[in-house]
């Protein structure tokens, strides 16, 4: 069973309880404008440029059969992206990684060998697997027997999902899941599907049938100021986590302007380069707001 | 934070004594003659008598010289011996001749003063630089350095550097001076004399060593008794009943100790702090060290607070005081808590957590590590990493499973072992019961593997340095490189060796230390002084440096040009010797697309368990002229800067004169997957094998211990770290950013501690080239 895995990130500690390792599988139905991974929304592979770490060595000027890279007529290097066949022969010869495929086709094998190589963190510090993407079920067998092989190990697993997907599958994996990080982005139907191009109905639906089920989960809210840094959300939000019997935890998640710079390396233009951090004073009048508003613990997160 | 500012939990008291310790630099007595270790060494000099006999006099007569102060509020007596900046010499700068004077000595008796001090100056062939005697002599030695084909500079450091002798790096028998006092050592003393054999052929010599023994005996009791006598001056004076009880309490306790036995917790510290700096007097503070504090002083703690004649806040206070009392910019003076006792128990006591209490409380970067093992108790690693978290990368943890294991192998008995504790930085030693050399010798993998490729020749200079072994297009395979490479350390490290065992040599020749000796067992028993084999342990250590480097190059080499075979070896060689001038793109295929140590690479990662490995089982077949065995610190001190500075460019796509990585960490910025990863390599390295400690720097982004959960996260990345057998760890919690503003503010944000190398110091006190470094290897905010 292969996947095509973007990332597997060590020592995260933001996705889940403990010390984790996170794998970041490629594809995702939404299209959310702050997306701050956006080379996780295609699910084909997708060559990143950063130009500062050019050296101008040239291999990729003749590695690319496409004439991809080429000498541009300002004397700086130049990347065709229309010509681009995402082949990563270019990236395999840039030593300088300057260019890189992001999107590797990984077996369950590989990835689990990888995320047990810090077991020895999880023991002590009770922390685990947490499945990410992208929309892990938009790669569903392949999360399916990724959980299926990480349970067969003992590890602790979490995912980490818009919960846009048929029921079902959500219904398969919830025994194989310890804790669901499930995002909550937008109260307002029309604005959901405006901000995140796909409807709120399915995936508030999903969630309480999760909860009916007995799953727990951590409810994750990216709050974006101009959008949904709004009292009627606020509310919404405090309103859902009320709703559910089987939540540890409502999490604010900041925005934050890191998708922008990854956006441009890998060719697309940043969908909101006007929005910048939210003030700390802020953030902290966002939390406060909620949790006058519910008895489930809110926190910050990121 | 700022860890150079007391917390809010410190007393007004003692937030006084912080204050005034400062300003004074230390425990110095501002007022002090400069002339006082020359006058002392002159009244030291009587006709007819040893060396050892005369070093011992030396001491007594500093002791009689001292001026004796006591500071208001302090309740511990006692500055230091020496004058902070000057040693033996300083009789020959005329600007001071006036002072003469003070000591009653006139001018023609003055030029006396001086011909004795150049005298001995001479004799030793040092120049007795800041206040010590004989620091240098190993180094000083013709020969004792291999400093051919210095890459950046005569910095002599290019293969290894011999020592052999380094004094003050120990740690004495305090026990034993607060239990029984200088007078019942004078009475052992005294004893092995009137049990001496005449006719022993050996009589004389040992006759010698223990009359010395003697005059150091007796040098520590007056200075008991002249600050017992100046105490009791003070208190008949005082018009203040408080001032007049503190005085008269002081002069009650140097009444009785350091001469006889403590009997209470305050005359237990009051003993130590006096027999440190009578210990300090003989051959200067550096790392001198105290050792397991929290053993050493729970006896009298548990009795005083079980007939409550202590209290909790009393012994907290006086922990404090003691910390202020130890202060000094550049502190060394190690100090060692928790660990299992000599019989394997948990040794984790109420005074543990007391005194790493009271090092948070008064805020100094002060030079505290925890002894900490599988089973130590939560609460104590939770202290520790709540100490962590605040940023001045103290207490260092040394992991007792490796280094016990390490000691007992290499001859210790388990009993001894299990009382080890760090001297300095981190080299480990038997509280008195040990000469432990070290930092006796350094060594540079590295630069033998540079060796290995280039036949033995210093690819810069063409000098020869070590044997041929053919250039790296000789070698058909991997392995035969390898060979070379073993063949370049084991020529280089029996030289090394060979010089510390040199230095060895001179010392015992030149500068008995009767003070080290009588707290060190079985000195007194053998009537020989510790550098004459008095000690019951005896050993060399020897800092590896390089793991790192040469394991990442034999990696990109193995590589590229043996198993990929895309990479001729004359290409390569002409690209190291031209510091990959016009060859970037070879440099960045060396450095970005084959695997690096500290990332948790299996293959890289075995090459660095390899380098050790094999210097390690070389050392263990070495023996010194005492007989003592070759330990290793896999450890580089600042020393990765001078030796890199003296390495070409490496395989592993360093550039010439880069610095090395610090000791086990990787090389800087060279460890891309986090903390996790790191530990995983640095697991792989055999530090249950290292009997003079190992050593690495955490790099941690301050936002992963951030808080409540920070700490709980740190906690149980040390929990993981000591289950995989990692052996001692350091963490640095700072950003980039922070340090980056210190550097162009140090007025304002210099004091910003940060872990430099087995140390902690305050950024502005770091030279520039060790800040840069410093920056290199810290992590950027994510």
């Amino acid at each position: 069973m292969n996947g095509i895995v973007f990332d597997i990130q060590k020592f995260s500690i933001h996705d889940g309880p403990g010390i984790r390792t996170t794998v970041f599988l490629k594809g995702c139905p939404l299209r959310c404008l702050w997306c701050h991974n956006p080379e996780s929304q295609e699910r084909a592979a997708e060559i990143s440029l950063i130009p500062s770490k050019c050296i101008g060595c040239g291999h990729c000027f003749h590695a690319c059969p496409q004439g991809g890279h080429v000498m541009g007529e300002d004397g700086n290097r130049a990347f065709h992206r229309e010509r681009c066949q995402r082949c990563g022969v270019c990236a395999e010869k840039c030593y300088a990684k300057a260019l890189e495929l992001i999107g590797r086709e990984m077996t369950v094998e590989e990835v689990i060998a990888e995320v047990e190589k810090d077991k020895p963190f999880y023991e002590t510090s009770g922390g685990g697997m947490t499945v990410s993407g992208g929309e892990p079920l938009f790669q569903f067998e392949f999360t399916l027997a990724l959980l299926q092989e990480a349970k067969r190990r003992g590890l602790h697993t979490c995912i980490e999902t818009s919960g846009f997907a048929p029921f079902e599958r959500l219904e398969q994996i919830r025994p194989l899941v310890d804790l669901f990080l499930y995002d909550y982005k937008e109260t307002d139907p029309a604005r959901h599907q405006e901000y995140t191009g796909a409807p709120r109905e399915v995936i508030v639906d999903n969630l309480i049938r999760l909860d009916q089920l007995g799953a727990k989960t951590i409810l994750r809210c990216p709050i974006i100021p101009g959008l949904n840094a709004r009292a009627d959300h606020f509310a919404g939000i405090a309103a859902m986590a009320n709703r559910l019997h089987n939540i540890l935890e409502v999490n604010l998640m900041p925005y934050h302007p890191l998708g922008q710079s990854k956006s441009e390396r890998i060719g697309k233009p940043a969908p909101m380069d006007d929005v910048t951090f939210p003030e700390a004073a802020t953030v902290a009048a966002w939390e406060a707001t909620v949790a006058a508003a519910t008895r489930v613990p809110v926190k910050k997160g990121s | 934070m700022n860890s150079e500012k007391p917390t809010a939990r410190l007393s007004s008291s003692i937030a006084t004594l912080r204050s005034d310790v400062m300003a004074r630099k230390g425990s110095f007595v501002s007022t002090v003659n400069p002339l006082l270790c020359d006058v002392a060494l002159w009244r030291s000099f009587t006709p007819g008598q040893s060396r050892v006999q005369r070093r011992a006099a030396f001491l007594r007569e500093l002791v009689v010289l001292a001026p004796v102060e006591i500071g208001p509020v302090w309740t511990l007596a006692g500055e230091h011996l020496r004058p902070l900046h000057a040693g033996v010499g300083a009789c020959g700068n005329p600007e001071l001749a006036a002072r003469f004077a003070e000591f009653g000595i006139d001018a023609a008796e003055a030029e006396n003063v001086r011909r004795c001090a150049a005298a001995w100056n001479g004799d030793t062939g040092t120049t007795m630089p800041r206040g010590t005697l004989h620091t240098d002599v190993g180094v000083a030695a013709p020969g004792s350095h291999n400093g051919k084909g210095g890459w950046g500079g005569a910095t002599g450091m290019d293969v290894f550097w011999s020592i052999g002798w380094v004094e003050n790096h120990s740690v004495r028998d305090f026990a034993k001076v607060i239990r029984i006092g200088f007078a019942g050592i004078l009475a052992e003393i005294d004893a092995a004399l009137a049990g001496g054999d005449l006719t022993d052929p050996d009589f004389p010599r040992k006759e010698n060593f223990w009359r010395g023994a003697r005059s150091v005996c007796e040098a520590g009791m007056l200075l008991g008794k002249r600050y017992a006598e100046r105490a009791a001056e003070r208190a008949a004076a005082s018009a203040d009943s408080d001032d007049k009880a503190r005085l008269e309490r002081m002069a009650e306790a140097c009444a009785q100790v350091p001469a006889r036995g403590a009997r209470n917790f305050h005359e237990a510290v009051q003993a130590l702090w006096f027999a440190h700096i009578l210990t300090c007097g003989e051959d200067g503070i550096n790392a001198n060290s105290i050792g397991r504090l929290d053993q050493i002083l729970f006896p009298y703690g548990q009795a005083g607070l079980a007939d409550g004649s202590l209290t909790q806040d009393a012994a907290l206070e006086l922990m404090e005081e003691l910390a202020c009392k130890l202060y000094l910019d550049y502190d060394v003076q190690a100090i060692t808590l928790g660990g299992v006792d000599r019989h394997g128990n948990c040794g984790v006591n109420d005074l543990s957590y007391l005194i790493l209490e009271a090092t948070r409380n008064v805020g100094f970067i002060r030079d505290v590590s925890i002894r900490v093992s599988k089973n130590s108790p939560p609460r104590f690693l939770r202290l520790a990493a709540e100490l962590i978290v605040e940023g001045g990368g103290i207490p260092f943890l040394f992991n007792d499973d490796c280094f016990i294991k390490a000691l007992t192998d290499r001859g210790i008995a388990v009993e001894d072992a299990r009382d080890y504790a760090p001297i300095g930085c981190i080299e480990l030693t038997i509280p008195g019961k040990a000469n432990p050399h070290a930092v006796s010798g350094w060594f540079n993998a590295a630069k033998c593997l540079e060796l290995a490729l280039f036949d033995g020749a210093d690819p810069r200079t063409g000098v020869q340095l070590g044997p041929k072994t053919g250039t790296l297009g000789d070698h058909p395979t991997f392995e035969s490189l390898l060979a070379a490479y073993d063949t370049q350390v084991e020529f280089f490290a029996r030289r090394m060796a060979y010089h510390c065992n040199r230095g060895e040599l001179q010392q015992r020749e030149r500068g008995p230390l009767p003070c080290w000796s009588i707290m060190t067992d079985d000195c007194i028993a053998r009537g020989r002084d510790i550098t004459d084999g008095g000690a019951i342990y005896n050993y060399h250590s020897i800092c590896l440096l390089g793991t790192a480097n040469t394991a990442d190059s034999l990696m990109a080499v193995k590589k590229w040009v043996y198993d990929e075979k895309q990479l001729g070896a004359a290409e390569l060689l002409d690209a190291l010797r031209t510091d990959f001038a016009g060859k970037e793109e070879l440099r960045q295929r060396l450095l970005r697309d084959a695997p690096k140590y500290g990332n948790d690479t299996e293959e890289v990662d075995l090459l660095a368990k390899r380098v050790d490995d094999h210097f390690i089982d070389l050392m263990d077949t070495l023996r010194s002229p005492l007989g003592g065995r070759y330990f290793v610190h896999l450890f580089s001190f600042l020393c990765n800067l001078d030796f890199g500075r003296c390495l070409g460019a490496t395989p592993d796509g360093r550039k010439a004169g880069e610095p090395i990585a610090y000791s086990l960490s990787a090389q800087q910025g060279r460890d891309e997957r986090g903390a996790t990863a790191m530990l995983k390599s640095l697991a792989r390295l055999p530090h249950n094998r290292a009997a003079g400690a190992s050593a690495a720097i955490i790099e941690l982004d301050p936002a992963v211990v951030e808080g409540e959960p920070g700490v709980e996260r740190l906690t149980t990345l040390i929990r993981a770290a000591l289950a995989m057998d990692i052996g001692q760890l350091q963490f640095n919690v700072v950003t980039v950013e922070k340090l980056r503003q210190a550097q162009k503010d140090p007025e304002h944000f210099g004091d910003l501690p940060v872990r430099v190398a087995g140390f902690s110091q305050k950024f502005k006190l770091v030279p520039p080239d060790l800040q840069e470094h410093i920056i290199a290897r810290t992590k950027h905010t994510s």
